[in-house]
């Protein structure tokens, strides 16, 4: 199937919001002849909008089940809480990398639904991490400013 | 369990998809770098603007 045909999926002309969460095309391995792209959990930071085509992009950061909370619960979104997870869609805890993240085209390339899914939106972030979010950022953005 | 009864379980809200157990890995750069080169000669194709969000400090 070709990937214009790919990307007239219904879902493909609603872009998600900021802060959904979404499934996206993982590469579990680099290496060429073993491409293995895995849906994913992806957390919607910005949409954009081309100026002449009118097509949607997000910027996305991955999430793992890796949590590495000693190392990065400071520098990452760490959904954990049994309470939260049903809220946000996901059913594992799940640690949204913030170190990588990067600009996506809104199209069944990149994004796929979950089995039996009809879009590729699995949830929304609670509020309470989206101020973490903006906690994080802005150390972030600290350190940065101290190290230059 | 037959996969067309499962794949109605998930859909109507019952057993989660497998897709949402499977992905221990962690995040590395060089997969990251490898969809950013993917999607990149899509994006060049027009200049984008933020509808939803901006680009904080990272």
């Amino acid at each position: 199937m070709a990937i214009s045909e790919i990307n007239k999926r219904p879902w493909a002309n609603t872009p998600p919001a900021r802060f959904d969460i979404v499934a996206t095309y993982f590469p579990e391995h680099t290496a060429p002849e073993k491409p293995g792209l895995k849906l994913r959990p992806g957390l919607v930071l910005s949409v954009l909008q081309g100026k002449n085509t009118g097509a949607y992009a997000c910027r996305v950061a991955f999430g793992t089940k890796n949590l590495k909370i000693m190392d990065r619960s400071h520098l990452d979104i760490i959904v954990q809480h049994a309470r939260d997870l049903p809220l946000l869609g996901l059913h594992r805890a799940t640690r949204f990398d913030l170190d990588h993240i990067v600009t996506l085209p809104w199209a069944a390339e990149f994004f796929g639904c979950w089995s039996g899914r009809p879009t590729p939106r699995i949830g929304a972030l609670l509020e309470v991490y989206i101020r973490e979010y903006a906690y994080l950022m802005m150390r972030r953005g600290s350190a940065t400013n101290k190290q230059s | 369990m037959s996969a067309l009864r499962k794949t109605r379980q998930s859909a109507a809200g019952g057993l989660p998809p497998p897709e949402a157990f499977d992905y221990d890995d962690d995040v590395t750069a060089q997969a990251v770098e490898a969809l950013a080169v993917r999607a990149k000669p899509i994006l060049e194709k027009d200049e984008y603007i933020v509808v939803d969000g901006h680009i904080g400090n990272k």
